[in-house]
């Protein structure tokens, strides 16, 4: 299965009606279109807001996705329009600097979004993001490149096979197993 | 289970080219415990691409899933499988909607007497363990009841249905470090967030009721 064929099978399943394929999709990408909105809109809860009512417009609109196009650029324009609309409906402008949608893979979190209301979240956020990383540090060498060149780099199976000078199944296997021990760390924090 | 979470793994970053990707898919889809299996293998991706905002919402896709789940389902298949049937609507709604209507009476019919006898009966067994005082003979009595709509789950060693940890904040209250970062914190958050910077809100509140 090579790149975007999930993405084709799980919209496809959505289009014969199974509601749950809708789910994964959310799931990978929903920090995408959260960062993607918080370009236009940089209250916390209103951007998720608005990001969630991109999901359902996607979702209502899923019939009529043909696979022109790469699902996720799709979903981005749609994500982008819903922005803009909902500033409009409040009489509040876009910003003044240009959001490009194509970049929208490569928005970070770092965007400005301010949350007032809820510190305990924010430092258990904070929690998270320092056992994920000390977790990290404490992999073996061979298991942190794999990870790292797959989450960071963005490199195919097959390319960090190629620089790490090893199988393919032992990157799936490397990758997997740097995942689980981080898991493993991070489970406690969530119930 | 670690060859599933393998398989996991790798279905998430769209390589597993096994014949078993669909069956993968299906199971994914219907089991919670795989499902946040891989929203913790995302979450860890996102953090590390540093794509995660100050204030992580772990219910964003629970959120949006309850609102899909009012929506009706998409029919594709439904209207291929209508486009296909060459029975005509006239000869459906003639001949079969009345036995269908039918159909469905009797079936409520049963269902509602059934609960009613159901329901007598269970009266009737809290009436009879009531009046019973030794407790042996209400074991007794208790083994030799059906298991009716009064019946409850207990806890055993193993629950049918154990769910793994999933993707619900488990605030720690009790660690001393976590409360004093969040005290911290929230001096902090207060001096910084108000716009009568450096006074501590005792002093706020002394002045408000001073002015009523």
């Amino acid at each position: 299965m090579g790149p975007q064929e999930l993405d084709n099978d799980l919209v496809k399943r959505v289009q014969q009606g199974d509601k749950a394929a809708f789910d994964l999709l959310v799931l990978k990408y929903q920090q995408k279109v959260v960062n993607l909105v918080s370009r236009f809109i940089s209250d916390h809860a209103e951007c998720h807001d608005v990001a969630q009512e991109a999901f359902i417009k996607a979702y209502r609109a899923m019939d009529s996705f043909r696979g022109d196009s790469q699902f996720y650029t799709w979903l981005y324009r749609i994500a982008a329009n819903t922005a803009k609309n909902h500033l409009a409906s409040r009489s509040r402008k876009t910003p003044a600097y240009a959001v490009d949608v194509d970049d929208a893979e490569h928005f970070s979190g770092e965007s400005g979004l301010k949350d007032y209301t809820n510190p305990e979240n924010m430092l258990l956020t904070d929690e998270i993001k320092q056992t994920v990383f000390a977790a990290i540090e404490k992999l073996p060498d061979d298991l942190k490149s794999a990870i790292t060149l797959r989450e960071i780099e963005g490199l195919s199976y097959e390319d960090i096979a190629e620089v790490m000078d090893c199988p393919i199944g032992t990157v799936r296997s490397r990758i997997f197993r740097a995942r689980d021990a981080i898991d493993k760390e991070l489970r406690p924090l969530l119930e | 289970m670690n060859e599933r979470s393998e398989k996991l793994s790798a279905v998430l970053d769209d390589y597993d080219r096994s014949d078993e990707q669909q069956s993968l898919l299906n199971d994914v889809m219907h089991d919670v415990n795989q499902q946040y299996t891989l929203r913790r293998y995302q979450l860890i991706g996102d953090v590390m691409r540093n794509d995660v905002p100050e204030r992580i919402q772990l219910d964003f896709a629970d959120r949006v899933r309850a609102e899909i789940a009012q929506l009706p389902a998409h029919s594709a298949a439904t209207h291929d499988a209508e486009s296909k049937d060459s029975t005509p609507s006239w000869l459906w709604s003639f001949m079969f909607k009345p036995i269908a209507g039918l159909a469905v009476a009797a079936t409520v019919a049963v269902v509602v007497v059934s609960n009613i006898q159901l329901q007598t009966t269970d009266q009737t067994a809290d009436d009879q363990l009531a009046t019973i005082t030794p407790s042996e003979a209400k074991v007794e009595q208790l083994a030799s009841m059906p298991v009716l709509n009064n019946a409850r789950r207990v806890a055993t060693g193993q629950p049918a249905a154990y769910q793994e940890p999933g993707m619900k904040w488990k605030v720690r209250r009790d660690a001393t470090a976590m409360q004093n970062k969040l005290n911290t914190y929230l001096i902090n958050h207060n001096e910084y967030s108000n716009p009568m910077q450096g006074i501590i809100p005792q002093v706020r509140v002394v002045g408000f009721d001073a002015q009523q």
